[in-house]
């Protein structure tokens, strides 16, 4: 592992790489991670370190980043105030793997709203060649409404009365403060399905069978249905750390199948050629 | 304020993350402060409890190490056998120091740390002579007849206990109260080899080395109700110098509100700057 600090000055981000395990394969395979936020990053920080490692010893070279204001990474939440700024973290996390591993494009794994991010991304974006999504935030809004009505049991319940800010500058939810800007540009956040050009595999709970049903085919589309738990707006497991190592483990193994074929087909390209 | 990287220990197994004033407002000779994990949440602590801290804390002019032990966060696992009767937060907190003094030629620290890391900070405290002071957040507790007749008995005269115990037996969503059960001798932190007894030891130990100590309770934290309690369970006097305690009613036990967080990371920089700023000299 080799964790730095990247990005710009003012807006340090924070980073750890994951070498692929003998040296990778040529042309490199290279995957930026791209979390959730709030506290599901931290609930999952360590199922995505163990997705990274089991990667890294498939070949694979992976980048996981905190968002500016998340994390290890410089600011805090309500310092940014445009969902592009995670859009723009996510295009340097890919520029630090193009100069560090010298590969002219990546995959793009999120999870949660790191997925639905991810996919605005690779829509315009010539250095994303496919996209993995597990668990991803379909509804902004909806999601939102999910995280204020936990905020609002959470508030319920404690042991005297207890106000949060909620103004028109800036909304607490679940220990994170937000500006109102960012917010209201999460509430219309969708996945536009159709847009996305690139292979993608989605790794999803079975409860949403019918919303992946409802969708218009895409060849370049494959979603795998999990029974796991969906324990994202259950209160009890605010603070419970998330592990899936089944699907984390099947996720590994779509990855290499997934990289084995954009191989066959040339999508993966090659080295790129300096000068 | 500036943020590094940094790998240490043996194979440069642990990580953490260094953050340094800015030149011009560091407090050089001040000690440097550790924060251990808490639980098993890596480095950013409970809702970026520890990120908050360091940052105040260097806007003060003081260096913090958010380290994460063996096996924790980005740490590697521990090479090599670990003799039983060694803490492995023991060995890597020394790794630790035994880094920042290499890097920063401090040789003396403050490890502040978080329910589980309040335990470890405890227990590196008492055996590294270079600790000089510690924050203990939701630390070693035990339960007095004095918690009973405080959290027991008072609380029946209160209606937000009834309303909320009624929406935790009858809503099943609702998180519910896990250590109600848990008698007088099973404080989850009492093994073996650590009594009541053994803890005053501890604590007197470490007021006669000179180390300055803060504990900084929750309401949230079930074994522990009122600021008095601490002088029940360890027949200390709490003061304004070298032994501190606060008492937190409305917080819960990881600071998940902004305003409890700010409260305590408050708390810890003002007693810091006051322990420590006179050891130091600011360059400005």
């Amino acid at each position: 592992m080799n964790p730095q600090f990247f990005g710009s000055n003012n807006s340090e981000l924070f980073g750890t790489l994951h070498t692929a395990r003998g040296g990778g394969s040529l042309p490199a395979r290279a995957v930026v991670i791209c979390p959730p936020i709030g506290q599901e990053y931290i609930r999952s920080h360590w199922c995505m370190r163990l997705l990274a490692g089991q990667l890294a010893r498939k070949g694979m070279h992976v980048l996981r980043f905190d968002y500016f204001g998340i994390g290890d990474s410089a600011g805090s939440s309500d310092d940014v105030e445009q969902l592009e700024t995670w859009r723009a973290n996510i295009g340097s996390a890919i520029e630090l793997m193009q100069n560090e591993f010298n590969v002219d494009s990546v995959t793009l794994f999120g999870l949660r709203a790191g997925a639905t991010l991810a996919a605005s991304v690779a829509m315009e974006s010539d250095d994303v060649h496919s996209l993995l999504m597990w668990e991803p935030v379909w509804d902004g809004g909806k999601s939102l409404n999910e995280m204020r009505n936990m905020h609002a049991e959470m508030l319920d319940l404690w042991v005297c009365k207890m106000v949060t800010e909620n103004g028109s500058e800036a909304e607490e939810i679940l220990g994170s403060r937000y500006s109102r800007t960012l917010l209201d540009q999460f509430e219309q956040l969708k996945i536009d399905w159709q847009a996305i050009e690139q292979p993608h595999l989605v790794f999803d709970l079975v409860e949403t069978r019918k919303q992946y049903a409802s969708l218009a085919d895409n060849r370049m589309r494959k979603v795998e249905l999990t029974d796991d738990e969906n324990s994202w707006n259950d209160l009890k497991q605010l603070e419970t750390a998330w592990l899936r190592p089944l699907t984390t483990r099947s996720i590994v193994t779509h990855t290499v199948d997934l990289f084995d074929r954009l191989e066959r087909f040339e999508i993966l390209g090659g080295l790129k050629v300096e000068g | 304020m500036k943020e590094t990287a940094c790998q240490f220990g043996p194979k440069e197994n642990l990580f953490g993350i260094l953050t340094q004033p800015e030149e011009g407002n560091a407090v050089h000779g001040a000690p440097i402060a550790v924060v251990l994990n808490a639980g098993i949440v890596h480095r950013i602590g409970p809702f970026r409890l520890h990120v908050k801290l360091a940052r105040q804390l260097a806007e003060r002019g003081f260096t913090t190490l958010r380290m994460d032990l063996s096996g924790l966060g980005d740490s590697q696992a521990r090479p090599g056998k670990i003799e039983s009767t060694q803490s492995r937060a023991v060995l890597d907190v020394a790794d630790a120091l035994d880094y920042l003094t290499e890097q920063t030629g401090t040789d003396r620290f403050v490890v502040l740390g978080l329910c589980s890391g309040a335990f470890n900070a405890h227990q590196v405290a008492v055996q590294d002579s270079r600790i000089v002071g510690s924050v203990f957040l939701d630390g070693i507790v035990f339960r007095t007849v004095g918690f009973y007749i405080r959290h027991h008995v008072l609380r029946m005269f209160s209606f937000r206990f009834w309303r909320n115990f009624f929406k935790r037996r009858f809503f099943k969503t609702a998180p519910s109260n896990e250590a109600e059960g848990s008698s007088l001798a099973e404080s989850e932190f009492f093994g073996e080899d650590l009594d009541r007894d053994s803890v005053i030891k501890d604590l007197k130990g470490m007021l006669n080395r000179g180390v300055r100590m803060l504990f900084l309770y929750t309401d949230g934290y079930d074994d522990i109700c009122g600021r008095t309690q601490f002088k029940e369970m360890y027949g200390l006097q709490p003061d304004d110098n070298a032994l501190q305690v606060e008492y937190y009613p409305k917080s819960e036990h990881t600071f998940r509100l902004i305003e409890n967080r700010e409260a305590a990371c408050n708390r810890v920089a003002n007693w810091f700057e006051g322990q420590f700023q006179a050891d130091g000299v600011t360059t400005s």
